[in-house]
């Protein structure tokens, strides 16, 4: 199964927040949603339950106009007259006349007197007596404290709202029956008081099957028609009926009849859904569009937000990877004191650190050798070191005084640092270690702080390689017009302490010891021997691969054993057989100096001078023999004398 | 269904006069029943010499008929005057005098009479006051008297003979209002009328009626 993963943060808290919002925004919807609902049944039914009463109210209201009208008229002084006259067409034109000054409020008026006979009927219905429902009111009427009564009386097929009242002349002398018909204008005048529609509805029960019939109504004829199919009659809670314009909660009324008899009457109130519906869906509408507005306000939020740490941790990774390739730049700036900006401290932190450090490696590897940098910078740096057996080499500039004085300073220390450069380049190139510069010359070591295993060898070798530099670095000076240089190179092995020296708050990785000092001295005695290079015995036996010739055996200030020393001449393969000669005639003069044979001596090293250009004769090794076989043969030597020369000065 | 009960109808003949003594109890209650008329009917060929025309005067006290019930025989005059100080409207359509008095106040209509001259119950009114009502017995002869306050009433100067007796009352429960009984009137003694009327409950309009109920389910 595979492993889902997102790709952005930006992506996660989206698909986040969407997970945590929708669900809650869907269960307030629905929620709302049912609660509208039953708000709108309920809201519906208390409309409906609130209809039927101010139904009954308005009937009943009618009812009492109608009575007030009747009672008021009747005794009307003109109407009393007309009645007074007894003729039936007086009484009945009177009669109109009431019902036309009732604006409406009735509309059929019935005189009968006080026994049942009708005397005047505005609607003619044919009886001469009172019968059936009309004769009932009557007696209902007769029977009660006041003789008033009323009923609904379906009159030529409409339902009429009737009262009765005993016409007073001065005593009860007639019924006078007033009515109006629960029609459709009735209706209209209920609906305007119950904003609700209205319809009163028959059931007649007959041979030719049991119908509902519409009497009178708000309703437009199809919606009628849908009301007479839908409808359940015997039912009286609340029901809910399709009309054209959606659904109608609807109510029912009884007016007429009970339940079981053949004719009843019933008035139904009825309330579209459909204003409350709309209510609600524009509730719903704007629900909506609230939820998108909060979604979208979210989703920006969000999206600000994960780009406010997305955009930091980029960068951030950005940064960290170029600080990885080396690259340390510029600090980064992350406002703000969360923990993003913290990262960024600690990553601005740590580049600035690591950059100190690479700087400090640098400057190291500047001040220092890239070895002895590495050294240092690879072990915990502490005073104290450690016995070592190390090839030191120390290569001074010889003429470097005279350039001082014809040269300005600049030029000095471009020409200068030309040839350390060279010289520190061939060390290193021959695995040595520059320890120091001390003024135009240079210490290495070779062994320190890593022995290669052939350290004197390599010292030899950088020795050889540095005598050859020097010519052509001579040739840049002449063409310059500066002075010439020749380097002067001691080279010496032996066991010295490697290590850091100095204060606990500054160090110097070095080495000292004797082997340091001698190799100093070395160094210097190149320019009374006149030789390029000093090489001691102890070294030559590390480097035998060599051709070395013997120059002396010297005991140096400071020391108290002699020491052999060499030049060395090169590598055996690149000497020629004119120089092999010449170094067996050096060493047969040396060996006749040593065996105090003056003269022959002498002779040697005079022919050995002989063979260098004039110029050359008085600064050549030969003549450092000669000068000294000047005043050594008239000194007492001892018996035993050593040869060893002794040089007591620094 | 209205009910009638004699008690006692005990007769002297005279060829002379005789006396009629009158005693009527409410049927339901045994109190005596005031304003209650009682006539002698006499054959038309003795009317004559019974019938005395009068002037009687039906007075309006506190929008009241005072006397509340009249009698008089054929052909009397009535005189209406108005004691209140508001105006009134004196009106009958009863079949035995329709007039009409048209408003008129105190001090008005004095000296005015209407003559009853048919026999029968004229039912006064006032068109102002619906509540008023009043009744004139306009009897065919002289010999008819009303019952006081204890129902008891005496007629005298009646002939000898048998003659139907008619004893009517604004609310008596009887057909027309009327109960009729055949008595025998002679010299020797007074012959006695005791009967038990049944009576409907006031139907009269009352003060200030309320016609408009307000009298919602």
């Amino acid at each position: 199964m595979a492993q889902f993963s997102f790709r952005s943060f930006r992506t996660r808290l989206l698909v986040f927040l969407l997970a945590l919002m929708v669900p809650v925004l869907l269960g307030i919807y629905l929620f709302v949603n049912r609660e509208n609902n039953q708000y709108t049944t309920d809201t519906i039914n208390s409309y409906l339950d609130l209809g039927a009463d101010v139904f009954d109210f308005t009937r009943e209201e009618h009812k009492n106009t109608l009575l007030t009208i009747i009672s008021t008229m009747t005794r009307d002084w003109g109407f009393r007259n007309a009645f007074g006259t007894g003729d039936p067409y007086t009484i009945i034109d009177a009669a109109d006349n009431i019902l036309l000054r009732s604006l409406g409020a009735a509309d059929m008026m019935l005189i009968a007197a006080m026994d049942g006979e009708v005397i005047i009927d505005t609607k003619t219905q044919g009886f001469e007596r009172l019968e059936g429902e009309w004769l009932e009111l009557m007696n209902r009427a007769a029977s009660s404290d006041d003789g008033i009564g009323d009923a609904i009386i379906t009159l030529q097929g409409v339902p009429y709202q009737i009262t009765v009242i005993p016409l007073y002349l001065p005593t009860p002398v007639a019924w006078i029956f007033g009515g109006f018909p629960l029609d459709n204008q009735f209706t209209d005048t209920v609906k305007q008081s119950i904003v609700s529609d209205v319809s009163i509805v028959e059931y007649q029960q007959s041979a030719a099957g049991n119908g509902l019939q519409v009497i009178a109504s708000t309703l437009g004829q199809g919606d009628q028609q849908a009301l007479i199919e839908q409808l359940q009659f015997d039912r009286l809670q609340t029901q809910r009926i399709l009309l054209s314009d959606g659904e109608y909660g609807t109510l029912l009324r009884p007016l007429y009849g009970q339940d079981g008899d053949p004719l009843q009457i019933k008035a139904v109130i009825q309330k579209s859904y459909n204003e409350n519906i709309e209510n609600l869906q524009a509730f719903q509408r704007v629900l909506l569009q609230f939820y998108i507005a909060v979604i979208l306000v979210s989703l920006i939020a969000v999206v600000l937000l994960a780009r406010s740490f997305t955009r930091p941790v980029l960068d951030l990774a950005s940064r960290v990877r170029r600080i990885e390739a080396g690259d340390y730049g510029q600090a980064m700036q992350v406002p703000g004191r969360d923990e993003l900006s913290q990262l960024a401290s600690s990553v601005n932190n740590m580049a600035a650190g690591l950059a100190e450090k690479e700087k400090v490696r640098d400057l190291l590897g500047k001040v220092v050798s890239h070895e002895i940098a590495e050294e240092l910078l690879s072990k915990k740096i502490e005073l104290g070191g450690e016995e070592k057996v190390v090839t030191v080499l120390f290569a001074d500039i010889k003429g470097f005084t005279t350039l001082c004085e014809s040269s300005a300073p600049e030029a000095v220390l471009t020409v200068l640092n030309r040839y350390l450069s060279e010289i520190t380049r061939i060390i290193e190139n021959n695995s040595g270690v520059v320890d120091k510069y001390t003024g135009d010359s240079v210490m290495a070591l070779f062994g320190a702080p890593l022995s290669r295993g052939n350290d004197a060898e390599n010292a030899v070798k950088a020795a050889l390689a540095i005598q050859a530099c020097m010519a052509e670095l001579n040739a840049i000076n002449r063409a310059e017009g500066m002075a010439l240089m020749e380097a002067g190179i001691g080279i010496h092995t032996g066991l010295v302490v490697a290590g850091n020296l100095g204060s606990q708050n500054r160090l110097n990785y070095t080495v000292i010891g004797d082997s340091v000092n001698l190799a100093a001295r070395l160094e210097g005695l190149t320019r009374k021997y006149n030789t390029g290079n000093i090489v001691s015995d102890a070294s030559r036996a590390q480097a035998p691969d060599f051709v070395y010739r013997e120059l002396d055996l010297v005991q140096v200030a400071g020391k108290s054993e002699p020491v052999r020393i060499y030049e060395v001449m090169g590598e055996a393969s690149q000497l020629t057989d004119v120089r092999r000669q010449e170094l067996q005639a050096f060493a047969d003069a040396l060996a006749a100096y040593r065996a105090q044979q003056w003269e022959d001596a002498t002779a040697r090293f005079m022919a050995l001078q002989e063979t260098l250009p004039s110029r050359e004769r008085a600064m050549s090794l030969y003549s450092v023999y000669l000068e000294r076989m000047e005043y050594l043969p008239r000194r007492n030597l001892p018996a035993d004398w050593d040869a060893v020369f002794v040089f007591d000065r620094k | 269904m209205w009910a009638l009960l004699v008690l006692i109808a005990s007769m002297t003949a005279s060829v002379q006069a005789a006396e009629l003594r009158i005693a009527l109890q409410d049927a339901d209650t045994g109190a005596g029943v005031s304003d209650a008329v009682v006539e002698v009917l006499l054959p038309p060929a003795l009317q004559q010499a019974h019938l005395a025309a009068m002037e009687v005067s039906v007075d309006q006290v506190e929008k009241e008929f005072v006397p509340n019930v009249t009698v008089i025989s054929a052909g009397s005059r009535v005189t209406f005057p108005n004691s209140d100080d508001i105006l009134h409207h004196v009106y009958s359509f009863s079949p035995a005098k329709v007039f009409e008095l048209p408003l008129y106040g105190q001090g008005q209509n004095v000296d005015y009479f209407e003559t009853f001259e048919q026999a029968g119950v004229v039912e006064l009114g006032c068109n102002i006051h619906d509540w008023m009502l009043g009744y004139i017995y306009v009897a065919q002869t002289s010999l008819a008297v009303k019952t006081d306050e204890d129902g008891r009433a005496t007629l005298s100067g009646v002939p000898a003979g048998e003659y139907t007796v008619r004893v009517w009352h604004p609310r008596s429960a009887s057909e027309g209002k009327v109960v009729e009984q055949t008595l025998v009137f002679d010299d020797a003694q007074p012959a006695n009328l005791r009967l038990a009327l049944t009576l409907e409950r006031d139907n009269r309009l009352r003060r200030a009626p309320n016609v408009s109920r307000t009298r919602y389910r």
